[in-house]
């Protein structure tokens, strides 16, 4: 008889029951051959996101320090797919990994790193360099990144967003929505395009056919 | 390869049993260290509750059971299950 098939037994026998059979799953413990969870859902999700395609190709590209926020990218993803709460998740990633981990994780959960990924493959024609790639996204994504949520103020996300282009020149910079902030984040992404209109162009990115978020690649235009 | 057991249909009293044997200890919600201060997820610093354990043997890890502390926990021991 395995050990969950006692649980019952535990559960509904004496208390002389239950503590021989702690005392037994304990011993098995301290063996190293038992361990103990609440509910198994959690462990099993996370194996079969850690044995998913898109974790099967990006993880060489991915620096080590990145991993677990590429992972809790995926894991939002699901959740949200799921219609399950992920705003528990989301304060644990924040506490642990401020703002920019969370920022990383939304590139993941909203299918933007691979698009991104693709059109820096274009702009330098190699394949080679894709982990520097996305580590110097990663590690500088305040700047080549913005995300809008619902309660942002237009002018104050706009004049941010250009200060950071102004200031930095990057190939590319990414506007996202959050949540369903579609409507803001059309009308920042176009008042940005109004003031470096002559040195990017814009592009949006449909990630999902529930069209359920808006993603935009502003991409600075190549001298010849 | 470790066997894993859920164990949220045991009572709390079970559970607390369970923890005790193991040297730990819980104040009916939490779980406690041996000196009764509440002993802390390693990945996120929370509290760890009664009826949300994650618990591993070796040197004995108790985390909440959350996908950032059980990735994390992943990260560090690779697929132990």
């Amino acid at each position: 008889m395995s050990s969950e098939e006692l649980i019952a037994g535990a559960t509904k026998g004496t208390l002389d029951f239950a503590k021989e059979q702690v005392k037994e799953w304990a011993s098995n413990f301290r063996n190293k051959q038992l361990s103990f969870v609440e509910h198994k859902e959690t462990i099993e999700s996370a194996k079969k996101l850690r044995n998913s395609q898109e974790w099967k190709v990006f993880k060489p590209h991915i620096k080590k320090e990145y991993k677990i926020l590429f992972i809790m990218g995926l894991t939002l993803r699901q959740l949200e797919e799921e219609k399950k709460d992920f705003s528990q998740l989301t304060k644990k990633i924040l506490k642990t990994h401020k703002l920019k981990g969370l920022h990383i994780t939304y590139l993941v959960a909203n299918k933007i790193l691979p698009a991104y990924v693709g059109k820096v493959l274009v702009r330098i024609g190699s394949t080679k360099n894709i982990k520097k790639s996305i580590s110097d996204l990663f590690d500088n994504i305040e700047n080549k990144a913005s995300f809008i949520c619902g309660n942002d103020s237009k002018s104050q996300k706009t004049g941010g967003i250009v200060s950071k282009i102004r200031a930095h020149s990057p190939e590319l910079f990414i506007i996202s929505s959050v949540g369903g902030a579609k409507k803001i984040c059309d009308d920042v992404k176009q008042a940005v395009m109004e003031k470096i209109s002559k040195t990017y162009t814009s592009e949006e990115h449909r990630a999902e056919k529930s069209n359920s978020k808006r993603i935009y690649f502003l991409e600075q235009i190549e001298i010849a | 390869m470790v066997e894993l057991m859920s164990i949220g249909k045991l009572s709390k009293d079970t559970k607390i049993l369970l923890l005790k044997e193991l040297g730990y200890d819980s104040d009916g919600t939490y779980v406690l260290k041996k000196n009764k201060n509440k002993h802390l997820d390693k990945y996120t610093g929370d509290k760890i509750k009664l009826d949300n354990m994650f618990i591993f043997p070796g040197s004995t890890i108790i985390l909440d059971n959350n996908p950032l502390s059980i990735n994390m926990f992943f990260e560090e021991y690779g697929d132990v299950f």
